[in-house]
């Protein structure tokens, strides 16, 4: 070195030294071919599960189709005796094609045209929750919560309990997905590197001859931090484009998410470089630097999720879907002991005095299902209540884990930007409750109105009751998603605080350079 | 002198006040877990079990009431929770633990662990197993860093060479790092195991179990340390040696697992399982269609001989319900078990990798030896959907013979519920639902092995 180096020409050096470094190399390398695989990977599953939703769209279409098809032959008038449907050519028809030869009508479950045969056995619809474009960025949730709920009217609070079959063994083992690349693989990774080419004077012994040179150690530790993330960080976020644009996601029609996603992932990388780099600040070697960075890495990565599991099982006791089962049970047991008294006053409620000269008794099964769902989930209101209060209690805490642990916050921020982390599973969940709500609403007047109704029926000879044909008015399932800039501003919010967390370890590190550490 | 080296090793790593503090930070980390594991499997199996008798009396009480609503009715069947469960959980969290085993369906196992929980808690790895496999294995890499790493620069290493041992210095570092490992790492595992076993009505079979996990973990212990000692024997600088253990847990440990799950799952790809649902749905629909249902007339009149339906004096209702109950069934054997064949066929092929990591070897094995892997868990559906079979057709062999009488539907009590034996669910034994555990097994030897080998030629080949 000689006197007067300006700090451009040192950076230039130390940046051209970096670059040179196979360690750094080796690590974007690593990070690019882990990622790609990672990324193709989770591009699979969720090409699997938009394939799934489409080919669940396709079948309700066409199971509608068959509805509509139904519904016209069920509405030609057949002959007085009920096996000769007075069809337009006049044949014949198969005996089969009714089903019941004795009388001219059909079960009422057998009849789409009929509304409470109709909310019972044929209403079929179901909700998805849609990729985003960058969700190639994190399997997150998304192999384990279901991607698609049908929906039955009678269902207690929400669709049915399902759930796509992802295999448990790997749910067990977790994904090789970008983000464990990212969240997992990278801190290592760059805390190595960091490591040896920072601490390559001091292993190899000429850490004197450096100091002996006219240069401020805490100019030179700060120009060497500088060089190690202007050429790691940049790569880091380029391999992340590179593994994405491989994998199939629309970087370029999604380019606001992209860019979000790279700022995400420069600011982790920021982050361990700055501990990389407190503790070379410190004076220590490639081994107690790499050893420190692993540490913090498991006190982040499983210490701290680790102690915060525990903490809330201790803290607030779970509510136990088990258990639930009994009181469930039970429920069940005392509304149907009673069904007959539920039906008439829940029947009053909706219909007013006309209920009265109902027998609930001689109400079918579909249209007793419904009051009786109601009952149920009036009676299970308080089940359901505690189960959502966990859910929000533990979100709470989930948030103040991913400000107390980087590495949650990265890691959730990316599930985020995917669109597949746990908030967005409960807004759709939520938005699954308020369709089912949604499509009780729609049905509810026709299966009470044909109760009510004193006309008779618009077609005496048809096979079906023809009170019900209003498929196509059926509400059909939208999610609204935030908009993305929304999602753009809480992932700029945690790379936020990641450079916030960086920035202070780097000004501790200003603080530790005071003087060259020559002994080790 | 291999003893005796030995034990001059395991003086020397206990010495050390850093790495001890740190090893025993790890055994209380371990303890923890497994503390809370085992206050988890307590309360979940006194939770199931208690539920299961509530069960069982709800459905001998269900009063007078036709069969085909009693097959509706039904029960709920709960997988019991193992005792091992508090070691290894294996796939438990992510599958359901009760099933509504109702007329018409092959219900879905319901209520998965971790369905329920937040993202951090899935991250949190909070199992033993777990900490063990993935941790564990890192502590064990520590070790060997302090008792080989520097030996080359202290000159150690040279002194033992040139004093004749040169065959008995790296067994016996290899043997002192397991050891210490096995101690600090596998006593309060082991521990744990044996409270679990110890606090409930537990077989021989159990026992069984926990020896079969103890050794693979030993094993597992085992072979970590010797690829450890050589590494750090053959490094020619401690910062070489360090760079090459931590890429070593890396790649077999940390990456190794899910990677291998990745390459299964590439190689053995699973149907879609919405897809079958979908042909389910098409095929053995709960609710027929009067197309099906004249189907389903004509063949029982043609199992009665019968060209009419007045020829005949039965439940008609009665026989179309087994008709279609016993046409599922075909359908659910085809497309679920042919769904779950595939899934222990990626089982076995993420078992086979096992050849490619010791971790994987070890995760196969431990949740077979803990009765936590899909094999068992497989049991369990195929014995619950059994159950729910012979329910249902008995409750429809019930109604045959019995139509209605003046309108009114033939009803049972609890004379025929009572026929129904309880749900008593027993786990197989282990050597019959070893599954994949039996390819690990074998891998994991292999490991060791080849440890020892590696060990040798690392020993002959050494300079100082």
């Amino acid at each position: 070195m000689t006197p007067g180096i300006s700090s451009r020409t040192l950076f230039r050096y130390e940046c051209e030294r970096v670059a040179r470094s196979p360690v750094v190399w080796a690590v974007l390398g690593l990070v690019l071919v882990a990622g790609i695989w990672g990324a193709l990977t989770t591009a699979r599953l969720h090409r699997h599960q938009a394939d799934d939703i489409e080919r669940m769209a396709r079948d309700e279409a066409k199971w509608y189709e068959d509805i509509h098809i139904r519904a016209a032959r069920y509405a030609t008038p057949m002959s007085a005796d009920g096996k000769s449907p007075a069809s337009n050519d006049g044949r014949r028809p198969d005996p089969s094609d009714h089903g019941r030869t004795s009388s001219n009508e059909l079960p009422y479950w057998q009849d789409p045209t009929d509304a409470a045969g109709f909310s019972r056995y044929f209403l079929r619809r179901f909700a998805a929750k849609r990729h985003l474009p960058l969700s190639i960025l994190a399997v997150g949730q998304s192999d384990l919560q279901p991607f698609a709920v049908p929906l039955r009217l009678e269902t207690l609070f929400g669709g049915d309990r399902v759930y796509d079959f992802e295999p448990p063994r790997a749910l067990a083992t977790g994904s090789f997905d970008l983000s464990f690349v990212l969240v997992f693989v990278l801190p290592l990774c760059l805390g190595g590197a960091a490591a040896a080419v920072g601490a390559h004077e001091r292993d190899f012994g000429i850490l004197l001859f450096v100091a002996s040179q006219p240069i401020n150690p805490r100019r030179w530790w700060l120009l060497r931090l500088a060089a190690l993330a202007a050429v790691l960080v940049p790569g880091v976020a380029l391999c992340v484009a590179l593994a994405l644009l491989v994998a199939g996601a629309p970087v370029r029609d999604a380019w606001m998410d992209t860019i979000a996603a790279a700022g995400l992932v420069s600011a982790h990388a920021c982050l361990w470089l700055a501990i990389a780099g407190w503790c070379l600040a410190r004076g220590h070697g490639t081994v107690p630097t790499a050893a420190t960075v692993a540490a913090v890495w498991l006190a982040l990565t499983a210490g701290l999720p680790l102690a915060a599991t525990i903490a809330t099982r201790a803290s607030a006791e779970a509510p136990s879907p088990v258990a639930d089962v009994n009181e469930l049970r039970r429920t069940t047991d005392a509304v149907r002991a009673n069904a007959d008294a539920v039906v008439a006053r829940r029947l009053r409620a909706h219909i007013g005095r006309a209920a009265e000269s109902v027998d609930p008794r001689e109400l079918d099964y579909s249209t007793r299902l419904i009051l009786i769902t109601e009952e149920m989930e009036e009676r299970l209101a308080a089940q359901e209540q505690r189960r959502q209060d966990h859910a929000a209690r533990s979100a709470r805490l989930a948030h103040i884990v991913s400000w107390l642990s980087p590495q949650e916050a990265f890691h959730t921020a990316l599930s985020d930007l995917a669109g597949t982390g746990v908030a967005r599973h409960q807004a759709f969940l939520r938005a699954v409750r308020e369709f089912q709500l949604a499509l009780r609403q729609f049905m509810r007047p026709y299966v009470f109105a044909k109760i009510q109704s004193l006309a008779p029926r618009s077609c005496p000879l048809c096979p079906g009751r023809l009170n019900f044909v209003h498929y196509d008015e059926i509400p059909r399932f939208a999610m609204r998603d935030h908009p993305a800039s929304s999602r753009i501003v809480a992932a700029i919010r945690s790379a936020t605080w990641l450079l916030v967390l960086a920035l202070a370890i780097i000004v501790l590190g200003v603080g530790q350079a005071r003087s060259w550490s020559v002994t080790s | 002198v291999l003893i005796r080296l030995i034990r001059l090793e395991i003086h020397r790593l206990l010495r050390d006040r850093q790495l001890s503090a740190a090893l025993v930070a790890f055994a209380a980390a371990l303890l923890l877990s497994g503390v809370a594991a085992l206050l988890d499997v307590r309360d979940s199996a006194w939770t199931k079990a208690t539920l299961e008798a509530q069960e069982r009396q709800r459905w001998l009480g269900q009063g007078i009431k036709d069969p085909h609503s009693a097959a509706h009715y039904s029960i709920y069947a709960f997988k019991p929770t193992v005792p091992l469960q508090a070691l290894d959980p294996g796939i438990v969290p992510f599958v359901g633990e009760a099933v509504w085993l109702e007329a018409h369906v092959q219900n879905d196992l319901l209520f998965r662990p971790q369905q329920e929980t937040n993202a951090f808690e899935r991250m949190g790895l909070v199992d033993p197993a777990g900490l063990f496999t993935r941790f564990g294995s890192l502590a064990v890499l520590l070790l060997a860093f302090a008792a080989a790493a520097r030996e080359r620069q202290l000159g150690t290493l040279a002194l033992g060479i040139a004093c004749g041992r040169r065959r008995t210095y790296l067994p016996a570092k290899a043997a002192s790092v397991t050891a210490v490992g096995a101690l600090a790492l596998v006593g309060p595992l082991i521990l744990t195991g044996a409270i679990s076993l110890a606090t409930g009505q537990h077989g021989a079979d159990d026992v069984v179990r926990l020896l079969v996990w103890m050794t693979s973990a030993l094993a597992y212990v085992g072979v970590m340390a010797m690829i450890a000692v050589c590494l750090c024997i053959l490094a020619r600088s401690v910062q070489m040696a360090f760079a090459a253990l931590l890429l070593v847990w890396v790649a077999l440990v940390l990456a190794a697992p899910p990677a291998a799950s990745a390459v299964s799952a590439w190689a053995r790809p699973l149907p879609s399982f919405q897809q079958m649902k979908l042909r389910l749905a098409r095929e053995a629909p709960a609710y027929w269609t009067p197309e099906a249902g004249a189907e389903q007339i004509t063949q029982v009149l043609r199992r009665y001989g019968a060209t009419r339906e007045s020829e005949v004096t039965i439940n008609l209702r009665g026989a179309q319900l087994d008709v279609a109950e016993r046409h599922a069934q075909e359908v659910f054997d085809r497309e679920i078990g042919g769904f779950y064949d595939r899934v222990d066929a990626q089982d076995d092929a993420y078992a086979r990798l096992g050849w490619l990591s010791p971790a994987v070897a070890f995760d196969v094995i431990s949740a077979a030896a803990a009765g936590t892997d899909f094999a068992h868990h497989r049991q369990f559906i195929d014995f619950a959907e059994r159950y729910r079979r012979d329910l249902v057709n008995r409750m429809n062999a019930d109604l045959i013979p019995h139509p209605a009488v003046g309108g009114r539907l033939h009803t049972n009590d609890i004379s025929l519920w009572s026929q129904i034996p309880a749900f008593d669910y027993e786990p197989p034994m282990l050597l019959t639902a070893m599954g994949a555990g039996a390819t690990a097994v074998i891998a994991l030897v292999a490991w060791l092995m080849a440890g020892a080998v590696l060990i040798a030629l690392t020993a002959r080949v050494v300079r100082p």
